[in-house]
């Protein structure tokens, strides 16, 4: 364990030296996430797919049913059912763009007398919620007595238990903290190879420390630099972009796991090539497919829905789930578990491939 | 028998290392005293580098057995922390000072502490780089950084050093000063494997040479007694300052009055011929050495 931290603290002497890694590691990385944060803060809004859209149907009424098959027919809109708990679940967590709830006595009663139907929206997503909001408001009212007055229907806000990103960089913060530790990790993948070519490999491997020991130093020298890299992202985000996480607790657990998946699949990328060009080249091409795919250069809403599924295997894309809910959409532990637990399982898996290639590895 | 066992650092019988179709190491049995300075003397592609990164257990050999210090194999982890290695090619961290370097290499074998600091110091005194401790590697010239890279392998006191040709790439001076390090960390009672293909540096450090070669070891004997089986008789190269009348017995002379005679006994055969009234212009006398042992044994020179 300390021969391990030994290495990792060397490592990072190491990278503290050299000032162009330096900047590889922490520089490129603020800024890359700063000028990712900017271009998705403002193409979050854009949308490809049909919108994903909740409907609640509480009135089971004819009248409802009605409504559900005009909303399936207009373009634009995905429409599946569910009871209001899992439709404001999926809305709270980013995977529904709105929900509609049709509530009890929607068109039963006497015209004027329905009950208001909700509208709630991802507020992540506000300029798509409201196109949606302009596609279904005109489905809503009763044929009967559209025809004869306008709607009396009124379609109303409903307020998610989450709190709503106090700003623009609050939306943007999870994918720029998933580029920086993405480049810092990228920074640490030719580590591994620079040791062999600077012949110190030869050294350590003839030592009595063991593989597992090198390869796990190299992984904790990558850890304490991303979460440096994290801290140094979360304070500028914090006291120049008025940036506040909903819990500090589930920020740190998200990190952690982000941290955890990023410093395996590195240590898994480092030993994989010969060289540092063939490293640093698998490693920037693996970690930008993986952002592509998992939402972190385009949005997954704005994505093809097969591409969207597709984005499942992308440890990016539940990085971003992870970040989000702790930053600002709130969440349950459970909820948290989830990504997190994927985020460490995909880190271990990767972490193990790693030290067996490297175990395998001949001098 | 018991004695002779204790006597013997390491011992390699029948090693076979093979990559691919080529045969690296091919059967190699040799024996390394305590204490003593072995050379292994060949040619680049012998298959020096590849027993002696057997040794340090980096590499498993494909067939044989390597015991240290009856110890066990080099594969152990409690046997690879009594041994060394000076690699070939510079191991060493540019961007740290040779203190960090050394103190970092100390580390990886368990030193810490005063212990530690100690042998920090003996490390850089026996580089000769205790005004330069706190500069970084990168700013060392060639000489000083093959010094650095020889104390790091030392810094945690091995039963056994592994040099693997320690002097490439260094002027000199820096080379004298290798072999003053090599030579007291020998008085120290280290075992040292000496791989080179430069012959003085083994007929200067060595009690003992093995001549190695498309991986098996031709001869291993003291370097006196090599030269004295392997070695071939003197040459003689003469030019003489007047033509010599023909009655004398002499070999084959060329237009410029040059002569070559492989003869037991040169300097009697240039007084006999000296009483006889000729005189020389130059005298060349040359004994077999370690590169006509070479020669005689393998029928090429070291560096071919």
């Amino acid at each position: 364990m300390w021969t391990a931290a030994h290495m990792a603290v060397k490592d990072l002497r190491l990278l503290a030296r050299d000032r162009v890694a330096l900047f590889w590691a922490f520089g490129f990385p603020v800024l890359f996430a700063l000028f990712f944060g900017a271009v998705m803060r403002g193409g979050v809004d854009e949308e490809a797919s049909p919108a994903r859209l909740m409907f609640v149907d509480e009135a089971n009424t004819p009248a409802a049913r009605a409504l559900r098959q005009r909303l399936s027919a207009a373009e634009g809109v995905s429409v599946e059912d569910a009871e209001f708990e899992a439709a404001e679940r999926e809305v709270r967590r980013g995977a529904a763009l709105a929900l509609l709830r049709v509530p009890l006595g929607y068109g039963a009663g006497a015209p004027g007398s329905s009950a208001q139907v909700e509208f709630a929206a991802d507020p992540s997503r506000r300029g798509d919620a409201e196109l949606v909001r302009g596609t279904v408001t005109p489905l809503l009212a009763l044929p009967e007595v559209a025809a004869k007055r306008p709607s009396p229907l009124v379609v109303r806000e409903l307020a998610l238990e989450s709190a709503a990103p106090a700003n623009g960089w609050t939306l943007v913060l999870p994918a720029a903290l998933l580029w920086g530790l993405m480049g810092c990790a990228a920074a640490f993948a030719v580590s591994m190879v620079a040791e062999r070519t600077r012949g110190t490999l030869v050294r350590l491997r003839a030592s009595p420390i063991r593989r597992r020991t090198i390869l796990a130093g190299k992984a904790l020298a990558c850890v304490m630099a991303c979460v440096a890299d994290a801290a140094v992202l979360l304070v500028l985000a914090r006291f120049t972009l008025d940036v506040s996480p909903v819990s500090l607790a589930g920020l740190v657990i998200a990190l952690a796991s982000v941290v955890c998946c990023f410093a395996g699949i590195t240590m898994a990328l480092a030993v994989t090539g010969k060289t540092e060009q063939a490293v640093a080249g698998a490693g920037w091409s693996t970690l930008i497919v993986m952002a592509m795919l998992g939402g972190g250069m385009v949005p997954l809403s704005a994505m093809p829905a097969w591409l969207g599924s597709v984005s499942d295997v992308s440890p990016v894309k539940w990085g971003i789930v992870a970040l989000e809910r702790a930053i600002w959409r709130g969440f349950t532990w459970t909820e948290l578990f989830i990504p997190c637990a994927v985020l460490v399982g995909v880190g271990a898996v990767a972490y193990a491939v790693g030290a067996i290639l490297f175990a395998r590895a001949p001098t | 028998m018991n004695g002779a066992r204790q006597r013997i650092a390491a011992r390699l019988q029948g090693i076979t290392k093979r990559f691919g179709t080529t045969v690296a190491v091919d059967g190699l049995d040799l024996e390394v005293l305590r204490g003593e300075c072995l050379g292994l003397l060949g040619p680049n592609g012998a298959g020096k580098s590849t027993t002696i990164t057997m040794l340090a257990g980096i590499l498993e050999p494909d067939a044989g057995a390597i015991e240290l210090s009856g110890r066990g194999s080099p594969r152990l982890r409690s046997t690879r922390r009594r041994i060394g290695i000076a690699p070939q090619s510079l191991a060493l961290y540019p961007e740290l000072t040779a203190v960090e370097n050394l103190d970092f290499f100390g580390r990886v074998y368990g030193l810490s502490g005063p212990r530690l600091r100690a042998r920090v110091d003996a490390g850089l005194e026996l580089a000769r780089l205790t005004e330069s401790r706190n500069e970084r590697v990168r700013t060392f010239s060639g000489g000083m950084a093959r010094r650095l890279n020889l104390a790091c392998a030392v810094v945690h006191e091995p039963d056994l050093l592994l040099a693997d040709e320690p002097t490439v790439g260094v002027d000199p001076q820096s080379r004298n000063h290798l072999f003053d390090s090599i030579e007291a960390l020998l008085a120290s009672g280290m075992t040292v494997i000496y791989s080179t293909h430069y012959l003085e540096e083994v007929e200067r450090l060595c009690r003992r040479a093995a001549i190695i070669d498309h991986g098996r070891i031709l001869a291993i004997d003291s370097v006196s007694r090599l030269i004295e089986k392997h070695g071939g008789t003197a040459r003689l190269h003469v030019q003489f300052a007047e033509r010599p009348s023909a009655d004398l017995d002499l070999p084959e002379l060329s237009p410029d009055l040059h002569a070559e005679l492989i003869t037991a006994t040169p300097l009697q055969q240039l007084a006999q011929w000296s009483d006889a009234g000729l005189r020389f212009r130059s005298i060349d006398v040359r004994e077999p050495n370690l590169e006509s042992v070479f020669l005689n044994l393998t029928g090429r020179s070291l560096r071919d």
